[in-house]
């Protein structure tokens, strides 16, 4: 078996507790919305929440209004799976500098194993947990639509829901790639992790201003948030390529520097 | 697992330097260890031994100059350096949610080379740690079974060269003593131990050769015996009588002179001594061979404070 292999298999059973923990969350949510859904669907209550919404919220999440699916289909920008997936992909791009930190990977290191084999490894992680997580998301989607979806009530597309979910791997995995640039960098697993989650912090902030003040629109496409466009794709507008190859490109990018930076640093 | 058939050192470090920044933590340092040996590394805290170590292993980049490892370099040719390396860090850095029994698996996987069950068990027991200490978590671990642990996963593969960074560091007389033991066994199948320590007596018990670091700079590269020598014996003079002044020959001084006792530092043979004390009234005479520690103080003692 390769050193990346183990290292794989080593890093996913370190986090295997807080991943599972996560996909059992995240699919109790799935559930959860479908039936908050399914109530408001059965007492009218879209129309009444569609009556509160101002305009200019209607304006700026596009093409969102209160119905079913869409409700169900919101579980997929939903700001806490968004700030639970980024931040498990902190916490596993961050761990080659919490290797440094504890002084392990002078264990793993004084082994045959190429430094690139580490940040593999991560790399491998980060894709398979967001893999994981999202898949979990789609299922329970389908199992919750199967069993508590309104008889009357169409769900979202299928093809909507694949469009939201890969748009949201796509962001978790360019997060992913910016943490392990930086955790490959760092001596100190909190101190990487704490810079991480503060350029999220700021990349937010810069999306949402370029969504609410014009002026800040060209600025805004600097953020990764920019290229994540939940609502447009709740309203039925197809995955935009572009956002597609922006995302995967940082995430590869993240995984570029991490790889060169990792080889040349001492450890 | 062996070294390579030839007969390159077993480590090989040519004008080695590595600088943080201003700071120079190992200086120009050559040092040739040879396959077989016991080699000791000595210096005080922070004299650059860890540095040297982690270079060696290819964890620290140095800034100029180069090592080696049975001919490999230790940066062009890491990997396959590093197949031919034990390592027991100073500091052993463990995941403390991971069971001793997963660090020696996941190490082991990692090595390359099969490790032997009955190898591995024998240093479990030779290091009093028993199979269901292995089933717990580290961080249930004394600091003396972490590093019993640390013992096992750098010698479980059975590998040519050992690099110890202080390996008695918490562990009880017992188990040290058991340590030194399997390192003259090693020794004998033809192990090469470079071992860094400042516990001298320790270093005197098990190495063939010392080379004494300080301020990154290697002060003395020397067999014990020889630096044994270097120290000169002690040679004291119980007297029953006061006796008259002796004029001393060259390579001879006077630690001690009381009436009834003289301290004599003799460097080289005692012979010459005698006929001087022949008319003297001496009631005893002993022969002091000195410790490596006596004679490794006056390195130790020249570092700036």
């Amino acid at each position: 078996m390769s050193g990346t292999l183990i290292l794989f298999r080593h890093s996913l059973r370190r986090h295997r507790a807080l991943l599972g923990g996560a996909c059992a969350l995240l699919f109790a949510f799935q559930i959860l919305l479908i039936l908050v859904a399914r109530g408001l669907e059965e007492t009218g209550g879209f129309a009444q929440i569609d009556a509160l919404i101002p305009d200019f919220v209607k304006q700026w999440v596009n093409v969102f209004t209160p119905t079913f699916s869409g409700m169900v289909s919101f579980a997929y920008s939903h700001p806490v799976v968004l700030v639970a997936l980024i931040a498990i992909a902190i916490a596993i791009g961050t761990e080659p500098a919490g290797e440094v930190e504890s002084g392990f990977v002078d264990l793993l290191m004084a082994r045959p194993v190429s430094r690139g084999s580490a940040v593999d490894r991560s790399a491998g992680a980060l894709v398979a947990a967001t893999a994981a997580a999202v898949s979990t998301m789609m299922l329970g989607t389908w199992i919750g639509l199967l069993l508590l979806a309104p008889a009357t009530t169409r769900g979202p597309d299928p093809r909507v829901i694949l469009s939201l979910a890969a748009n949201l791997a796509l962001v978790v995995l360019a997060w992913g790639g910016i943490a392990l640039a930086i955790g490959s960098l760092s001596r100190r697993r909190a101190a990487a992790a704490g810079a991480a989650g503060l350029l999220v912090l700021a990349m937010f902030l810069l999306d949402l201003l370029g969504r609410l003040w014009e002026p800040t629109h060209q600025l805004s496409r600097l953020s990764p948030f920019h290229y994540f466009s939940p609502f447009r794709l709740i309203g039925g507008t197809p995955l935009a390529g572009r956002d597609v190859a922006v995302l995967g490109a940082i995430a590869l990018a993240g995984f570029a520097v991490a790889r060169i930076g990792y080889a040349r640093r001492d450890l | 697992m062996s070294a390579p058939a030839a007969g390159p050192p077993a480590i090989t470090l040519s004008r080695l330097s590595k600088s943080y920044g201003r700071l120079e933590a190992v200086r120009d340092v050559s040092l040739d260890v040879r396959p077989g040996e016991i080699f000791g590394f000595l210096g005080l805290n922070g004299a650059g031994k860890t540095t040297t170590i982690r270079v060696l292993l290819d964890l620290l980049r140095p800034s100029a100059g180069t090592a080696a490892v049975f001919g490999l370099d230790c940066q062009r040719q890491s990997r396959q350096a590093r197949a031919l390396i034990g390592y027991l860090p100073g500091e052993l850095g463990l995941y403390p949610d991971m069971t001793g029994q997963d660090v020696l698996a996941v190490l082991a996987r990692l090595g390359g080379t099969p490790v032997r069950s009955a190898w591995r068990d024998e240093l479990l027991e030779r290091l009093e740690l028993a199979p269901a200490d292995l089933g717990r978590r580290v961080r249930d671990y004394s600091t003396g079974m972490k590093r019993k642990l640390g013992i096992v996963q750098a010698l479980q593969a059975d590998p040519p060269l050992l690099l110890l960074d202080e390996p008695t560091e918490g562990l009880d007389p017992l188990v040290q003593r058991a340590l030194n033991q399997l390192l003259f066994e090693l020794k004998r199948r033809g192990r090469t131990v470079f071992m860094s320590s400042h516990v001298l007596s320790e270093v005197e018990r098990v190495c063939d050769r010392i080379a004494v670091i300080r301020q990154g700079q290697v002060a003395l590269v020397s067999t014990v015996a020889e630096v044994r020598r270097l120290g000169g014996r002690t040679v004291r003079v119980h007297l029953s009588g006061e006796a008259g002044a002796i004029a001393l020959p060259a390579g001879m001084s006077f630690v001690e002179r009381s009436p009834t006792r003289w301290q004599i530092r003799v460097a080289g043979e005692v012979g010459p001594l005698l006929p001087l004390l022949a008319g003297l009234p001496v009631r005893d005479l002993e022969i002091v061979e000195p410790a490596l520690e006596d004679v490794l103080r006056s390195f130790y003692r020249e570092e700036p404070t």
